[in-house]
């Protein structure tokens, strides 16, 4: 029989990555139950590439694949024919191919029953409401999900599998007064098994956040104008997330949008400044096996003592800046994302410390999310709470801080860096995509702009 | 040139071979009948779309994408609890039905599933045909005519991209709801950038007419070469003129949506967590010539359809009236534990997730409303804001924020003068609605929320 050439046999690249993913998710308002869903999806996600042109395709019918995958492949040859403002040609990079993974779980959450889960997901919320059942109402969140992801290419890679397990929750009470309403949350979650959710002690967890809660309702608005500011871990992973993570995504650097482009090998930080992004981070949320090119997902680094080192790279990105890829293809197609961002440790023992050498300025705590602009380096993020320093000593109460900084200044005037490194998380949305990310870093000393009254 | 498009929609937007929702609707009553939840109610919502989209980096057509699927939605009412499970192939239903009825032993408690209307709104300008048969080639040429016209204009197009697509709804209950929806929408936008001056365009419609992408470009392109060069900064109390961006923007987060529309959410109205509670209904809450309209039967709304997500039909409901706080939105359930006779038909979902109240469309509306030169003409000092940034960093509670002021103006002496590098502005979205005195006369939706621009005073700090 003669084989009839067929368009998969004629472009440069071409995958067909298969995902099953159960989930559940419970929510308990008030200590009632309001929503208890459990899901089961199936898609295959098809991506051809061709002299520089991407077609993708996606459906949750099997039967249509073959046949899908024979006009992606045909549409990435005619893409590239068609427009006169075609992408020109380059080569994919290279990378370390893949290998089997399997998230290391204790406890598989979906071999637990839903009862179990409402059950303990009550006792942590309870505790919460005990604290002050008049004036603090709660809102406890549980998920948790199992993806099963299978890919296939075009270069010889054969369902290479891996199980990613997410699992968490997360705790908000809202504490009321009168005509004053304020909210705090905190949240526990990973690439782990049920293990994290047994792990709470929800004796000091949940009575923390609801007390942080009702403190809040005493707080005052924040100073604004430019200020030294104590960052607690959980905000310095979000602060690094975005002043820098964003900025090393070499797509932004290939098209030449970002601030960072030039700079690879130059000091732009201090050199109390280390950052690293760890794709196999223990319990990090936005931990993997391999990335949607099947590259080996291993650790990155990008500052070493203010120098940057390194940039984060898909086999597309990669292709076009002539590097390797770091294995940092994310999302439903293509996109360069970060994992687990880590702003690594330093010389003080804690953060008491860098507070009580600290005359006038401003400890903020936790994030409440962030965004930034690479072409220009400026970044804004929130904090839960903050605090006035005075003379070395933490002093009024603050509420709905937030902080705008550039970059390029704001890395370079970190004086202070505590020990500690403690894992947070987060959702990330980019080009309309969201990807779950780990968010770390120890306690550090910085300038900033503060927003509030002026 | 080349067809991607797997399966064709029908004429109605209806994919091939998709389950249907009274059908599956028959199964799960037989198969309960053979047990001993015979009592129970029973809602199958099936959803199903198809889209594509063409984007552009740096100037180059990167890609092109095409996506179909599917899913459905089994809600179950079983001895007064709520269970809820979903998947996206018709074979793993039974399955499916199996979950909900099981998280129904655990769920929250519901007495039963929304009844059966006959009188189903047609909003106009919901469906347009033209976009089931739009040919990739043309999706194609759209991103290239952006391409060609921010070229002209001198500034880098770091992002140019189009999508279009379709969707149909189905929803059949066990009280006897059948009701079919469907949708077409069509979008563009544009990223552009200027030594480090950025600019942003992107608009959503329904209707494939209404879209104009060389207006879009052209937009996007003079909002960068405008804000060019900015070393400005400026920090004080002073008025702000907030345009519809800042108000409403895509995913949400706008900032009326990221920080009041949560307070008049049925839901957190009946559990005490909004600022605003029931007994302020009547009351006057807002400035005197602010009206608030949730309206889900809009004409070309991007909110507007014939029913909500549990087959409530969609109805005009007046949430402030010349400041006086009217109402909440609601869904079946919050509107049970609110004491009220129905649902205001808000009661969003797609087919992954139950019911929960959001806005529609919400329009807001002020008496005072005059051209936007005369709103900046009236200022002394203050600034101009196009976006904002951080939205979502709002106290949605409170209704405190402190966010980052985009493509930002002074205003001097009643006119827009230097563009503002940096600035951060603080306030709170109850204070600026007891004394919204001022707003434009146009308004657009970006997103959720029809709004023309607004003036506030703020904190400005730069």
């Amino acid at each position: 029989m003669v084989r009839i050439k067929t368009f998969r046999d004629s472009v440069s690249y071409w995958d067909v990555e298969r995902i099953v993913a159960e989930a559940t998710r419970i929510v308990i308002k008030d200590s009632e139950i309001v929503d208890s869903t459990s899901s089961i999806e199936k898609k295959t996600n098809i991506r051809a590439f061709h002299k520089g042109s991407w077609t993708y395709a996606s459906t949750n019918r099997p039967e249509l694949v073959d046949d899908l995958l024979e006009r992606t492949c045909r549409a990435a040859i005619s893409l590239g024919r068609y427009s006169k403002f075609a992408q020109e040609k380059y080569e994919l990079a290279s990378g370390e191919r893949g290998k089997e993974w399997k998230t290391p779980v204790k406890i598989d959450p979906v071999s637990l029953s839903i009862d179990e889960k409402v059950e303990r997901l009550f006792e942590i919320e309870k505790i919460a409401r005990k604290v002050d059942s008049e004036r603090i109402k709660t809102v406890a969140n549980y998920s948790d999900s199992r993806s099963d992801v299978s890919l296939t290419t075009s270069e010889g890679v054969e369902n290479l599998s891996q199980t990613i397990t997410r699992c968490g929750m997360a705790l908000t009470c809202i504490a009321r007064e009168g005509d004053k309403i304020q909210s705090m949350r905190d949240i526990k979650r990973g690439t782990c098994g049920y293990e994290i959710i047994n792990e709470i002690d929800e004796n000091k967890f949940s009575k923390s956040v609801a007390q942080r809660a009702l403190a809040l309702l005493k707080a005052k608005a924040a100073p604004g104008g430019k200020n030294t500011v104590v960052l607690d871990p959980l905000l310095v992973g979000t602060f690094i997330h975005e002043a820098l993570g964003h900025l090393c995504e070499a797509d932004h650097i290939v098209n030449n949008d970002d601030i960072l482009a030039g700079h690879e090998g130059k000091i732009i930080g201090s050199e109390l400044v280390s950052v690293v992004d760890d794709k196999r981070a223990e319990r990090g949320f936005g931990s993997f096996g391999f990335d949607r090119d099947g590259i080996l997902g291993g650790c990155t680094q990008l500052i070493d003592k203010g120098k940057l080192v390194g940039l984060l790279n898909s086999r597309t990105s990669g292709g076009q800046m002539k590097q390797q890829s770091t294995g940092n293809c994310r999302g439903e197609f293509n996109q360069v994302r970060m994992s687990n961002t880590i702003f690594l440790g330093g010389d003080y023992s804690s953060v008491d410390e860098i507070i009580n050498e600290t005359k006038k300025g401003v400890y903020l705590i936790d994030s409440s999310g962030g965004t930034t602009e690479p072409v220009n380096g400026y970044f804004n993020f929130g904090a839960m709470e903050g605090f006035l320093i005075e003379n070395g000593k933490i002093a009024q109460h603050l509420r709905d801080v937030s902080i705008l900084g550039n970059t390029l200044e704001i890395l370079k005037s970190v004086d202070a860096v505590a020990k500690e490194v403690i894992n947070h998380s987060g959702i990330c949305g980019k080009g309309g995509e969201w990807v779950p990310v780990g968010t770390s870093g120890p306690a550090i000393r910085t300038q900033a702009m503060i927003g509030g009254v002026a | 040139m080349m067809m991607m498009l797997m399966m064709p929609p029908d004429a109605e937007g209806k994919l091939k071979d998709v389950p249907s929702a009274e059908g599956l609707l028959d199964d799960a009553v037989k198969k309960l009948r053979a047990t001993p939840e015979k009592k129970a109610s029973i809602e199958i919502m099936v959803q199903s779309g198809e889209s594509r989209s063409c984007s552009a980096e740096k100037g180059k057509i990167v890609d092109f994408r095409n996506s179909n699927s599917f899913g459905i939605g089994v809600r179950i009412v079983l001895n007064g609890r709520v269970g809820f499970a979903s998947c996206n192939r018709a074979e793993l239903f039974g399955n499916t039905l199996e979950k909900a009825i099981n998280t129904s032993r655990i769920g929250e408690k519901l007495a039963g599933l929304p009844q059966a209307s006959n009188d189903y709104p047609d909003p106009e300008g919901c469906f347009d045909s033209r976009i089931l048969i739009l040919s990739d080639a043309r999706i194609i040429d759209n991103v290239e005519s952006m391409l060609a016209i921010l070229n002209q204009s001198g500034v880098r197009p770091t992002y140019a991209g189009m999508s279009a697509g379709s969707a149909f709804q189905e929803i059949a209950n066990s009280n006897g709801v059948r009701i079919t929806d469907k949708d077409t929408e069509v979008s563009a936008g544009t990223y552009v950038t200027i030594d480090t001056s950025v600019g942003w365009w992107g608009e959503i419609e329904k209707n494939i007419a209404r879209i104009n992408v060389e207006e879009i470009a052209k937009k996007a392109a003079s909002m960068a070469l405008e804000s060019r060069g900015a070393e400005k900064t400026v920090s004080g109390k002073m008025p702000v003129v907030l345009r519809p961006h800042c108000i409403s923007e895509e995913g949400g987060s706008g900032l009326f949506e990221a920080a009041f529309v949560p307070s008049i959410n049925g839901d957190r109205v009946v559990r005490g967590n909004s600022r605003l509670n029931p007994k302020l209904i009547g009351t006057t809450a807002f400035d005197p010539t602010l009206d608030i309209v949730d309206d889900g039967t809009l004409p070309k709304g991007l909110g507007s359809g014939r029913c909500d997500g549990e087959g409530v039909p969609t109805q005009r409901t007046v949430i402030c009236e010349g400041g006086v706080l009217k109402s909440f939105i609601h869904d079946h359930a919050s509107a049970l534990k609110a004491g009220l006779a129905e649902s205001t038909g808000n009661g969003f979902r797609d087919y992954a997730s139950t019911p929960f109240p959001r806005p529609s469309n919400l329009v807001f509306s002020s008496r005072n409303a005059v051209p936007e030169a005369e709103l900046i003409e009236g200022i002394s000092e203050g600034i101009l804001v196009n976006w904002l940034s951080g939205t979502h960093t709002a106290n949605d509670y409170s209704g405190d924020f402190s966010v980052e002021a985009k493509n930002a103006f002074l205003i001097k002496n009643g006119k827009i003068s230097e563009p503002i590098k940096c600035a951060m502005i603080s306030g709170n979205v109850f204070e600026m609605l007891r004394n919204l005195k001022l707003a434009s006369d146009n308004s657009i939706q970006p997103a959720s929320i029809r709004t023309p621009s607004v003036v506030a005073e703020l904190n400005v700090v730069g």
